[in-house]
Parts: C-alpha cells; structure tokens; sequence
C-alpha cells in the first residue's frame, strides 16, 4: 500500500508511561502544539 | 510557526481529572485543543519541549496532534508520538496510544522506522503504516 509518493526520514519519538493505582486513572499525553493558540471566533451563531 | 512536543502524565478519581492532570503536566491545561490529523507543513520546525512555554492566553484554541492513553488501576498507560519530514517537504506525526508499556509502545513506532513510509487513518480511527 502505498499512500504518498514521500520519502521520509528517521523518525523522532517520544513515549510516555504512567501507572494508574487502584481506585485512580491516570492518563498519559504527547501533544504537538502547532505554533501559538488564538481567540475561539465564535461569533454570534452561539 | 513552530511545532512544539510535548508530554505528561497525570492520575485522578475519574478519568477526565488524570487526564486535564497530564495536560496541566503538558502546560497545555489553559487551552482548547483542536485536533487535526497528522500532517506537518513542509519548513515548519518540530521541537520537543517536555513542557509547552505560554502560547497565550488561557481559553485559546490551540492546533494540535494529541497522543492520550487512559485508564483506570492498576494498569500502565503509555502514549507516544514519532515525527518525520520528507525530501519532498511535508512530514507526518504518528500517533500511538494504549494501555501498555513505554517499550511496547516504542514498538509501535517500528513502521515508522523503514525507509519510504507511509500512514493512513481508517475508518475506525486507528493509525496504520505502510510502504
């Protein structure tokens, strides 16, 4: 299956892991961050 | 515009505390994530940071590809992203994300490792590579 016709590179990787106690959750995230954030422009369809 | 990694875990009483607990952990807690798919822009920088720096004002939207495991214990999450760009420009994120170990997880990335990848996502959501 070939879905692009892009040579890529090694990759980068970053992994995280947490053990969630009994009675408790826990969660794990890796989150990229595309530049700075903005003003939600909802407007005055809400 | 700079493309910033970063992670965190976090625990709770429900699952939706440990999981605003990893993103305060992330520094991105403040603000409302708008998830795209996986493709990054050709020239644009990845970074990991760990912890993401002030990107603005809290209750901004911000443009991101999450990585997010949860779960109730006893039981070990892991979550991951691998990154890569192409000679052509463009790159993609590749999201991994379950209730298993670091090094499986690692694992996960294996497809990701080979020269001329690429990954799609199904129907279902989940993320598949192939060459």
């Amino acid at each position: 299956m070939e879905l692009r016709d892009w040579s890529f590179r090694e990759p980068s990787v970053r992994t995280v892991s947490t053990d969630a106690d009994p009675g408790e959750y826990a969660a794990a995230v890796v989150v990229a961050a595309y530049g700075q954030s903005t003003p939600i422009s909802g407007g005055d369809s809400w | 515009m700079t493309i910033r990694v970063a992670w965190g875990t976090g625990s709770g009483p429900t699952g939706m505390a440990a999981y605003d607990a990893a993103l305060a952990d992330a520094g991105l807690h403040n603000y409302n994530l708008v998830s795209v798919s996986s493709v990054i822009p050709a020239d644009e920088d990845v970074t990991a940071v760990g912890t993401a720096p002030d990107l603005g004002p809290a209750g901004n939207q911000l443009t991101v590809v999450e990585a997010h495991a949860n779960a109730a214990g006893p039981r070990r999450v892991s979550a991951g992203l691998a990154w890569t760009d192409s000679e052509a420009g463009p790159g993609l994120f590749y999201e991994v994300a379950d209730e298993t170990d670091a090094a499986t997880s690692r694992r996960a990335f294996a497809p990701a490792s080979r020269p001329g990848w690429s990954c799609g996502t199904g129907r279902s959501g989940s993320r598949r590579c192939a060459r």
